[in-house]
């Protein structure tokens, strides 16, 4: 069974998602009547997903038994469209790349998926647009699968422009509601979406553009090798790699186009697990990794790379330290997380930014399933209002305190294995960016377990009755009432007694990811010699096969006590179910810490430097971040705005204004000419 | 030797079925006013097919012993059945609403037919007096169209300013013709080309000003920044179909013939009028797609998406090489469908509520969601998203752009398609986010419908299936450059 | 002296400027009208000029311009004939053809 793969089967992985979605399309046409009920297209829809699932678990197994494991599996490539003009031949192939890196990617892609579809069975449950939902999503998947097994630039930017268009059609699944007190309204935040990650994917057409005048080819292979030979001039590599980088910065939230990110999470959360944490927003790093012997060519590449992820990483990580909603804490936290793969990929860590990719998909897509889940009990993702919700549902708090863990690095759980190479790499590369991972990964565990505490510790703070997340029924005016659904579906929200555990088709894949969230960094565990990092590494020229760091005590302990450190300073802080924490509250934790030391009043001072520091500079780059990189964005968009409100002033009316620009323009053409020409 | 007039047929076609259809209408005041235009729609399928015969057929109609006026060749047969095509989508979506909103219907189909064959007149011809006449045959149709609802103050508006630039345009344009006929001693394309190669490296003052006026006299016709003014104003007054055949017709007749008069007659100055147009390209498109953004009028909002488009198209024209003719013709017929699919669309909802505002297509999506997702399928082709025709025709014209060293180009291009985005979007928002004014759902007529599905049908086919159209536009394309 | 091509060019361009500035100056439609059969007249002595002086590289004389001037003519008279009738027609609507009075449709 895994010792050889047809091509057929592989594109059956492709193709399967895109049957599910067409045969939900198709239902359409049926008369509303005798339509088939919603729950047998779900159905059909994940068994579908299983199927594809399955035939990825085969590929990697094959991968895997290769003579080389992870060594690419070469198909031929299908010519979609030539032309042959002149002396230029373009010839736009469509073909797969079959390796390591892809065969993770496959797996990573359909598990989560198939998880999440089968949780939309109850998260989703009752919604009128529930076919369409499925549709959507099984659609999303094929694009996000293709573009992984993309062994061409055109056939994956294709893709990678559809993952986006599914992106904005699920975060704007429920276009008709109105924006919740403070945030944005879904459609709102769709267009948002789709437009800044737009803005990157100029970059990187324009990259597509370039490769393909130089090279002539948009085969990634050729490109890398070409690249990597340095056949053609450095700057163009440079250029190449920067292009495709902001490309990839759009779709993976890296500064300053993450703002997209946390709004985005006006979609349903299910989506915000697949799209907005485990996959597209993953495409980025993806893309990163598969031209890896392009940006190796290229310092300059490597060093942005490596830097915006530093950024990205820290701004985000404070961010998630004050935010009130569960959903944008892990939206942050995410975008963060992102940034730690752009540095790690950035400082030459091709596996460990990958080995982060996979586990990081594993817990965040199970930490948003849970915040779904809480938001099933409590109508609510505001955590001011939830509190002491380890009672009512142990399954979700127990999940979630695992993905917790996994992601703040906490021995042996899988987030710490990948974090901790992360950090080795950087160590070795420059210092002053390991600090910076440093300080996330304590910023990390810190703003974690303030969720988690706020969230299930504590007494319950009574949730919310009626309104709730942007999909709560309570609002949507009459004529929009089809379209206007509970965000948790089915349930009644108004006779709200107490929270409660969200039914099995929801707390059993919060269970199932919980097994990698535990497990899956044992796949490059040092004592196992690291497996994963070999077969990742087959994909990539043998000149860039480096042999790993060797594990180093100093960092993992490091590492390890200050998430520890992160975890006891949320404890101290909110773990008495308080929601708001007074200034001079802030200094206990420094307190209990030295109080038996003698310079007792020199350190209360520094603990309320530290309290401004809190209060001051991380509030101040939560406003930052909402005001100016927001608004620079915004501002683009304004400017834009502003410049096409004057433009629109020569429209007259006046035939002889017309007339005149006309003759204007022409002797103007003349002026040009000469000056060029007669120079 | 006489000229062989057989090379001609679909345009006898056209020509003697509109006198048909005019005596049809004239001898029969009783027939419903929507028969004349199926008639008229099935000459125009019928000159298509005629014009499909002529594949591989690569002759010249001679007037007189050397003076080739005609030539009908590849290139010519494409744009013949895609004029053809344009045609009878046009004449489908304009029966039901001539037959609401206007009179004369007998002559409004026939001066379609006419300004098809003016159209096809334009593609074929290879000297320039004749391509000038059929440029004529064309405009004088248009302003004939646009001021077609003679009791609207709008229609009539649009017909005069169009008309009134028209023809100062065309002065333009004839003191430009006279100039290079001052110049090379012909006017026919090869001779020309040949002057303009023996001419040494001299530029003559008459030549510059000469490819100044003739770019601005056809930058009028296909609506290039800063000889588009007329455009948005025209596209509002006219009758709604009509403004469909601005946009297609016009657009694809001036493209021809400007791409086929500058890559044979004036390739040899390339170097000269390179620079030139690629700079209207650039200003062009980021003109039309900023200015869209304020739309609210949804004619003129695609008005201005059309100058946008317009912008890309001529990126090739600038590029002026094979692989920039093959993605021309390309991008010609995708924009042509999806825009046909565009119009009818707004044809459809503006039977039913008598209005063109962006803002009165609140809740579509509620009231007809057939329309709306069709109409979602057509704006996100012409912004290029994939799966649609508009990504790959659109991603041609770039490549073409880049391959011939006009890589700045191809760049503004790639962001002026992102701003397009933007607008496109408020669109969708209102069709799909915004509450209806008017409650109620409504039908499409069961034959724009099929219209509707055909054309969407095609947007995707375009999309995904790209190969066939684009081998068609690289054989055609292929037949300019020759030499 | 005798008339050379220079100056039936420079008659002719100015002619043109003529034309250009009543077609840009003047509000009338009908007079932007005249202004603009002044344009064409312009080109028809451009075309007549060269064609009385260019001679083709095998020595025959150049009928081209000969035949260019008179559908020049045609097209000219079907123009004014169109515009009239246009001008007519907005006239009645509006009991104007003042084109700066003419300005629904903008921006």
């Amino acid at each position: 069974m895994f010792d050889s793969i047809n091509e057929f089967q592989v594109w059956l992985i492709y193709l399967l998602p895109l049957a599910s979605c067409l045969l939900i399309a198709a239902q359409y046409v049926i008369p509303a009547p005798i339509r088939p009920n919603p729950r047998s297209l779900s159905t059909l829809s994940i068994l579908l997903m299983a199927g594809s699932f399955l035939l990825a678990l085969q590929t990697l197994g094959v991968v895997m038994n290769a003579a080389e494991p992870g060594q690419m599996v070469g198909f031929g490539e299908h010519r979609w469209l030539s032309i042959a003009a002149g002396d230029i031949h373009l010839d736009v192939p469509i073909g797969i790349r079959l390796d390591g890196l892809t065969a993770v990617m496959l797996v990573v892609v359909t598990a989560v998926a198939l998880l999440v579809q089968f949780y939309s069975q109850g998260y989703m449950a009752g919604d009128p647009g529930y076919p369409r939902y499925y549709a959507f999503l099984s659609l999303f998947t094929t694009s996000m699968l293709g573009l992984v097994l993309a062994d061409n630039m055109l056939m994956l930017f294709m893709h990678w422009e559809l993952v986006g268009l599914c992106s904005y059609l699920l975060i704007g699944f429920w276009f008709a509601n109105p924006a919740r007190p403070g945030y944005t309204s879904p459609a709102a935040a769709a267009k948002k979406a789709f437009i800044v990650t737009r803005a990157g994917d100029v970059g990187f057409l324009i990259a597509i553009l370039l490769i393909w005048t130089r090279t002539h080819t948009f085969n990634i292979l050729e490109i890398q090798e070409i690249a990597e030979a340095h056949r053609i001039p450095d700057h163009i590599i440079t250029l190449f790699a920067l292009g495709v980088f902001a490309g990839a910065a759009g779709k993976s939230a890296q500064f300053p186009l993450h703002t997209w990110l946390p709004d985005a999470m006006e979609g349903p959360t299910p989506v915000s697990a697949l799209i907005h944490a485990a996959t597209m927003v993953a495409a980025g790093v993806y893309l990163v990794a598969r031209l890896f012997p392009v940006y190796e060519a290229s310092e300059q590449a490597m060093d942005v790379v490596a830097i915006i992820g530093a950024i990205t990483a820290l701004v985000a990580a404070t961010m998630g330290l004050v935010m009130r909603d569960l959903k944008r804490v892990l939206a942050y936290s995410t975008i963060s997380q992102l940034g730690y793969m752009m540095l790690a990929l950035g400082v030459g860590g091709l596996v460990a930014g990958i080995f982060h990719l996979m586990n990081h998909a594993f817990f965040k897509a199970m930490l948003f399933l849970g915040s779904g889940s809480v938001n099933h009990g409590t109508n609510t993702f505001d955590m001011h209002k939830m509190g002491g919700l380890r009672r009512y549902m142990p399954i979700t708090f127990a999940t979630f305190v695992i993905g917790s863990l996994s992601l703040a690095g906490i021995p042996p759980l899988s987030g710490f294995w990948s974090k901790d190479e992360i950090l080795v790499d950087a160590w070795y590369e420059n210092k002053l960016l390991f600090a910076a991972a440093l300080t996330v990964a304590f910023m990390t565990a810190f703003y974690m377990f303030r969720a988690v505490f706020l969230t299930f510790f504590g007494e319950y703070r009574g949730g919310e009755p009626g309104g709730g997340h942007g999909g709560a029924s309570a609002h949507g005016d009459e004529s929009h009432d089809a379209h206007a659904q509970p965000d948790g579906g089915a349930h009644a929200p108004a006779h709200h007694a107490m929270p409660h555990e969200s039914p099995l088709v929801m707390w059993l894949p919060l269970a199932i990811l919980a097994v990698p969230s535990i497990l899956s960094g044992l796949v490059n565990a040092p004592f196992f010699h690291h497996p994963f990092g070999d077969f990742i590494l087959q994909s990539v020229p043998e000149t860039l096969r480096h042999e790993p760091h060797p594990f180093n005590w100093g960092i993992a302990i490091s590492s390890s006590v200050l998430a520890v450190l992160g975890i006891a300073f949320a404890a101290l802080l909110y773990a008495g179910g308080r929601v708001r924490v007074p200034l001079s509250l802030l200094a206990r934790p420094f307190y209990v810490l030295f109080s038996h030391k003698y310079f007792l009043d020199e350190l209360y001072e520094r603990a309320i430097v530290g309290g401004i520091l809190y209060q001051g500079v991380w509030r101040l780059a939560a406003w930052f971040d909402a005001t100016v990189v927001d608004g620079a964005v915004n501002g683009v968009a304004r400017f834009t705005r502003g410049a096409s409100a004057i433009m629109r002033r020569a429209q007259t009316g006046s035939e002889q204004s017309y007339g005149l620009m006309l003759t204007g323009g022409a002797a103007l053409m003349v002026l040009f000419l000469f000056i060029t020409a007669l120079r | 030797m006489n000229p062989d007039y057989s090379l001609l047929i679909p345009e006898y076609i056209l020509a003697v079925w509109a006198a048909l259809v005019v005596a049809v209408d004239v001898m029969m005041p009783k027939l419903r006013r929507d028969v004349p235009a199926y008639l008229a729609a099935l000459g125009a399928l019928a000159a298509g097919i005629a014009s499909v015969l002529y594949i591989d057929v690569n002759k010249g109609f001679e007037a007189i012993p050397g003076v080739t006026i005609m030539h009908v060749d590849d290139y010519t047969t494409y744009m013949r059945v895609l004029l053809c095509g344009i045609a009878v989508f046009i004449l489908l979506m304009s029966a039901q609403f001539v037959r609401m909103r206007l009179s004369h219907a007998g002559e409004y189909s026939a001066i379609v037919l006419v300004a098809t064959l003016g159209g096809m007149l334009m593609v074929e011809g290879t000297e320039l007096i004749t391509s000038w006449i059929a440029l004529e045959l064309l405009s004088f149709c248009f302003y004939t169209l646009v001021s077609f609802a003679r009791r609207e103050l709008r229609s009539n508006e649009a017909g005069l300013k169009y008309m009134l630039l028209g023809a100062f345009s065309t002065a333009l344009f004839l003191y430009g013709l006279s100039l290079i006929y001052g110049v090379t001693g012909t006017t026919t394309y090869d001779g020309i080309a040949a002057a303009l190669s023996n001419r040494g490296e001299d530029l003559t003052l008459a030549l510059v000003v000469g490819f100044v006026f003739i770019i601005a006299g056809l930058g009028f016709k296909v609506a290039a920044v800063p000889f588009h003014m007329y455009t948005p104003d025209a596209y509002q007054g006219a009758p709604l179909p009509i403004t469909a055949m601005l946009s297609t017709t016009s657009k694809a007749a001036a493209f021809a013939l400007f791409f086929r008069l500058f890559t044979t007659a004036f390739l040899p100055a390339h170097e000269e009028w390179k620079w030139m147009i690629a700079l209207i390209a650039a200003v062009t498109m980021m003109w039309g797609n900023l200015v869209a953004l304020q739309q609210t009028n949804l004619r003129r909002l695609f008005a201005y998406s059309s100058i946008g488009q317009v912008g890309f198209m001529l990126i090739a024209v600038a590029a002026a090489t094979q692989d920039a003719g093959s993605s021309l013709l390309f991008h010609m017929a995708g924009y042509a469908v999806t825009n046909l699919a565009a119009f009818t669309i707004i044809v459809v909802f503006f039977n039913r509520e008598g209005s063109d505002e962006i803002a009165d297509l609140a809740g579509l999506a509620e009231r007809q969601p057939f329309l709306a997702l069709a109409m979602v399928t057509a704006l996100f082709s012409l912004a290029g998203m994939p799966l649609f025709a508009g990504f790959f025709t659109k991603f041609m014209l770039f490549v073409s752009g880049w391959d011939a060293g006009l890589e700045w180009l191809s760049g503004v291009a790639v962001v002026a398609s992102l701003i397009s985005l933007y607008y496109y979007l408020m669109v969708i928002r209102q069709m799909y986010v915004i509450a209806p004014r008017v409650p109620g759902r409504f039908r499409t007529p069961a034959l724009l419908w099929g219209v509707i599905a055909v054309l969407v049908v095609g947007v995707f086919f375009l999309g995904i299936w790209p190969a066939p159209l684009l081998d068609a536009a690289d054989t055609a394309a292929a037949f300019l450059f020759r030499a | 002296m005798s008339v050379s091509l220079e100056h039936y060019l420079v008659v002719s361009a100015v002619l043109f400027g003529i034309g250009l500035w009543i077609a840009l100056a003047k509000r009338n439609a009908i007079i932007i009208l005249m202004g603009i059969e002044l344009m064409l007249n312009a080109v028809n002595l451009t075309l007549v000029a060269f064609n009385r002086f260019v001679t083709l590289a095998d020595g025959r004389p150049a009928l081209a311009g000969h035949v260019f001037v008179i559908f020049v003519i045609t097209v000219a008279a079907a123009e004014a004939a169109v515009a009239l009738a246009l001008a007519v027609s907005v006239y009645r609507t509006r009991s104007t053809v003042d084109i700066e009075q003419i300005d629904l449709l903008k921006r």
